[in-house]
This record gives structure tokens, C-alpha cells and sequence, in this order.
């Protein structure tokens, strides 16, 4: 997980890397104590509204949300932020628990770059956020 | 002949049908209609009665209880199969639960199976001009199932996606114990987290193996209906709904297509999702500087599309084995969605006798769908 930065990136250093939506607090605390002992700086939104917010204040470069939103849906929320400027670049990443085979479509056919069953294998998302965020050692 | 004004718009009762039936086939009646005549008697579905044109022109007893005072509840749907029925003269039963109509009633949405068959044919040349035909629909009430099977998808649903989440949250908890990110374990600790992770693993397995059974038989009950439609169209309209993606990576597209109409006979939905599949694998390893070439073929025994991305880098195209992929495998679990759509849609058109196949080259990629039960008509 030592890439090296990614100069090609015009955003700031400062700038968010994550933003992980999801309704479930438990998951959200899980996942922003890996992302942060992982080297990201990451937060967390409980629900779409929460979500925009955060966006428009910090622009992150990877967004990782659930389908299933108390107050949106998941390709309702992806259309919102990516109309947030700075955000054209942004790698969104759906998650979702449900097995219908429609889901993955949906959220390809939505504007997600990548879609992931819940439970998710951790390695498989480690080697995706590395990929879009070069990894920068003591960023959390 | 007969004026259709004796036929009462709230309720038709079976002496005044008798009466009116009489009139219009000159004073006998069939045996058949007589059975019919009974029948609305005693039908506990409501039934509905149409002229040629076709408006309404009477009801049973069931049908005025669910409609009464209600405006314009006939859906087009219902109205377009009472035409059809009357231009054909052959009957129509729906049978699958899945294309139920759904009509607002007095007490709420109610979801029906209906029946169309003619009371009356119309004669060969109507008098004054008028089409004369009766024309009668039993609609089955299946809106007790309807609530059932909605109420069981939404738990399904909710069930897939309540387990989900706590599994995920979970697994994450033991995954950041085990490789000991926020803090060291002892050899004990270490021991009881591996254990614990191994367990949640195997659960984990089951329970996926258990929502994709239900899954299954879902998709097993698909509505069956096939049809006949132009591959062209298909492809162009697979085009359209990718257009803001093909746009923003400035794709040029060269089409290459048969002379003849390649058609194709399957269930249209099906045909969709699998071109949909095709379009997002291929804009997915589409680089900088790519084209596509699109090339259709056809003769009696085969019609097929090829899609081929030319550029210089195609070191991620879908991998050669992807075909070859068990579906609940590890490997198939790593593999990107666009990978995966793509096997589930070789998954769901080779049972039908087609096929789809990735090919990799020095400098593109090629994906070939192959579609079942193939002609060819000449244009």
C-alpha cells in the first residue's frame, strides 16, 4: 500500500480522500477506523443530506455509498454530488446488501464506477482505494 | 337494430341481459349464451360488458359493488385487450400473475386477472353503420396475492439487506482485530479473533447461498414472453442510453452492419440486459484515443453482434477465462462488476442457445454475442 502520490491529481493535498455513506452506525465507525488506521482521511455520513454536506465542503476524492439511504437513494445521491463542483473526478464506488442482480446494473447504469456486494472482501477495497487514491503515508 | 340504451351503464341484470341478447340475435338465444347469461348470475368476479367501440354498456352486481361511483376506472390496458378481442373475435385469457391489471376501485387499488371473450359477434355488416358486438370481461381478484407477494419482496428484500450490513460491519470489526491495526493482541486474543472470523466467514457463505436460492427461484419466474425485434434497433437503442458516457469519452463509433435485418426472437428484457452488459464492459476498458467498431451478422443459423475497442491498451479486458468462472466462487467475488455483469449475462443467454465470448488482442478488445433462435429477413 506504498504507491507513490499521485501528482496527476490537480486537487489540493488537504482534500478529503473518503467519504463512506451509510445508515448503519456501526458500519460507519468500523469503516472510518480502517480507512484512517489505513492512511485515508475519511468521514462518515449517516444519510444522503449528511453526505452532500460534507461533499460540498471538502470535495472527496473517493465516495463509497450504500444504495439503501434513509433519505435518498444511493444513485439518487451519486447524480447530487457529482453536480457539486470539483467532484467530476471523484471514483464512486455503490455498496449494497441486496442480491438482486438488478442492483450492479442499476448502479453502473446510475454513474457508479464500481459496484461491491455487502459484505464486502476488505483486500479487494484496499487494492481499489489505493488505486484511486495513491496512498500518502500519515494522511490521517 | 337494438338500442344499446336498454343495457344499464350501473348494473345489468340477467333478465334485462336475456332481453337485450334476444333483440340482437333476433328473439333466440344459444345455448351458449344462455350459460352465460347464468354464469354472470352467478359469478363472484366482477364482469364487465363493452360494445364494438368499445365503450362500457353494463356491469354485474360484483362490478358495481367495487366501482360504484367511481369515474373512467377501465385502464388503457384492459380497453386495448377488449379491442383486440373485438377485431379478432378470439379470446383472451391472462394467465400469468405477473401481468396483473390493476384497476382503482371505491375501496383502494385491487389487482385483476382478466378474461375477454365476445358475448356477440358482430355482424358482417352492421346496420345504420353501427358495430353490434358484445363484448365481456371476468376480471379474476387477485389482489390478495398481489399484497402477499409484494409484502414477501419487500421482506425479502429487507431481510438481504438487514443482514447484510451488520454482517459487513462485523467482518470489518474482526478484519481490523485480526491484522491488529488498532492495537496488538495476544496470543490468546489472536486466537479467539481467527477463530471468530472464521465462523463469521462460514455464516456468511450460508447465508449468501440461502439469498441466492431465493434469488433464483425469482428470476426462474420470469414472465416467458418472447418476441421478435430488429438487432439493429436493439443495438442503437443500447447507443441511446449509453449516449452521455460514449459522449463524454468522445468515442467515435463505426458501424458496421448486416445488409439483411438480423431478428432476433427472445424475451425483449432479457436481450436489453445483456446488450446493456456488453456496452458497460466495453466503455469500462475503453482507454484514451479508443473506437469502437460495431459489426453485426446474419444468416439462417446465426445473428450476432461483435464489439471491438481498438486502442493500445488492453491489459485489463475481461479476462480470457471469465466464461469459465463459478459464478459462487472466491474468483468471482474478486472480479469487477462490469466482469461479472458480463458472465451473468453469458449465464442467462446460453441456457437459450446463444453464447458471448471475450477476445484480447495485441491492440483491442473484442466481445461477440452470439443470439438464440436466429433468422434472417431481407430488407
Amino acid at each position: 500500500m506504498n504507491t507513490p502520490t499521485n501528482h496527476s491529481d490537480p486537487r489540493s493535498e488537504t482534500a478529503l480522500d473518503v467519504l463512506f455513506i451509510d445508515d448503519s452506525p456501526n458500519l460507519c465507525r468500523a469503516m472510518e477506523l480502517w480507512l484512517k488506521t489505513s492512511g485515508y482521511s475519511a468521514r462518515i455520513a449517516l444519510n444522503a443530506a449528511a453526505a452532500e454536506e460534507i461533499a460540498s465542503r471538502e470535495t472527496p476524492r473517493l465516495v463509497i455509498a450504500d444504495i439503501g439511504l434513509p433519505d435518498a437513494s444511493g444513485y439518487d445521491l451519486r447524480q447530487r454530488l457529482k453536480e457539486i463542483p470539483g467532484m467530476a473526478d471523484t471514483h464512486f464506488i455503490a455498496l449494497s446488501g441486496q442480491r438482486d442482480r438488478s442492483v450492479p446494473r442499476h448502479s453502473i447504469e446510475a454513474g457508479f464506477d464500481t459496484f461491491i456486494s455487502k459484505p464486502p472482501d476488505f483486500e479487494e477495497l484496499a487494492s481499489i482505494l489505493e488505486e484511486c487514491i495513491p496512498h500518502r503515508p500519515g494522511a490521517a | 337494430m337494438s338500442d344499446k340504451g336498454q343495457i344499464s351503464d350501473r348494473n345489468t341484470s340477467p333478465p334485462e341481459l336475456e332481453q337485450v341478447l334476444k333483440q340482437l340475435t333476433g328473439g333466440t338465444l344459444c345455448p351458449c349464451n344462455r350459460a352465460l347469461i347464468n354464469f354472470l348470475e352467478n359469478s363472484p368476479d366482477p364482469v364487465l360488458l363493452f360494445d364494438g367501440n368499445p365503450e362500457l354498456i353494463g356491469r354485474n352486481e360484483r362490478a358495481v359493488e367495487l366501482w360504484d361511483g367511481v369515474e373512467n376506472f377501465i385502464p388503457p390496458r384492459l380497453l386495448k385487450e377488449v379491442a383486440k378481442v373485438e377485431s379478432s373475435g378470439e379470446s383472451f385469457h391472462e394467465e400469468k400473475k405477473d401481468r396483473l391489471i390493476a384497476i382503482e376501485a371505491s375501496n383502494g387499488r385491487r389487482y385483476f386477472l382478466p378474461t375477454v371473450f365476445p358475448l356477440i359477434d358482430a355482424p358482417a355488416e352492421p346496420e345504420n353503420g353501427k358495430n353490434e358486438s358484445i363484448i365481456a370481461c371476468v376480471l379474476k381478484d387477485e389482489t390478495i396475492w398481489e399484497r402477499s407477494e409484494r409484502i414477501r419482496r419487500n421482506l425479502l428484500s429487507s431481510i438481504s439487506h438487514e443482514l447484510n450490513t451488520p454482517l459487513t460491519s462485523a467482518r470489518l470489526a474482526l478484519y481490523l482485530l485480526a491484522e491488529q491495526q488498532i492495537g496488538e493482541l495476544n496470543s490468546n486474543q489472536q486466537e479467539l479473533v481467527e477463530r471468530a472470523k472464521q465462523d463469521l466467514d462460514r455464516e456468511i457463505v450460508t447465508i449468501q447461498n440461502v439469498l441466492d436460492m431465493i434469488r433464483a427461484e425469482d428470476d426462474l419466474s420470469g414472465t416467458g414472453d418472447t418476441e421478435v425485434f430488429n438487432l439493429h434497433e436493439l443495438i442503437e437503442e443500447a447507443i441511446n442510453d449509453f449516449e452521455s458516457q460514449i459522449r463524454g469519452l468522445a468515442l467515435p463509433i463505426t458501424r458496421d452492419y448486416a445488409s439483411s435485418s438480423p431478428q432476433i426472437e427472445m424475451e425483449r428484457e432479457t436481450a436489453e440486459l445483456v446488450m446493456h452488459q456488453l456496452f458497460v464492459s466495453i466503455l469500462k476498458y475503453t482507454g484514451d484515443d479508443a473506437e469502437l467498431r460495431i459489426v453485426t451478422s446474419s444468416d439462417d443459423d446465426e445473428c450476432s453482434v461483435e464489439l471491438t475497442t481498438i486502442n493500445g491498451d488492453q491489459e485489463d479486458f475481461p479476462p480470457e477465462d471469465l466464461f469459465s468462472v463459478e459464478l459462487a466462487s472466491e474468483r468471482a467475488r474478486r472480479l469487477r462488476c462490469a466482469d461479472l455483469g458480463l458472465r451473468v449475462a453469458h449465464e442467462m443467454i446460453a441456457p437459450l442457445g446463444g453464447a458471448l465470448s471475450s477476445e484480447r488482442f495485441a491492440k483491442s478488445g473484442k466481445l461477440r454475442l452470439r443470439f438464440p433462435h436466429a433468422s434472417s429477413i431481407t430488407r
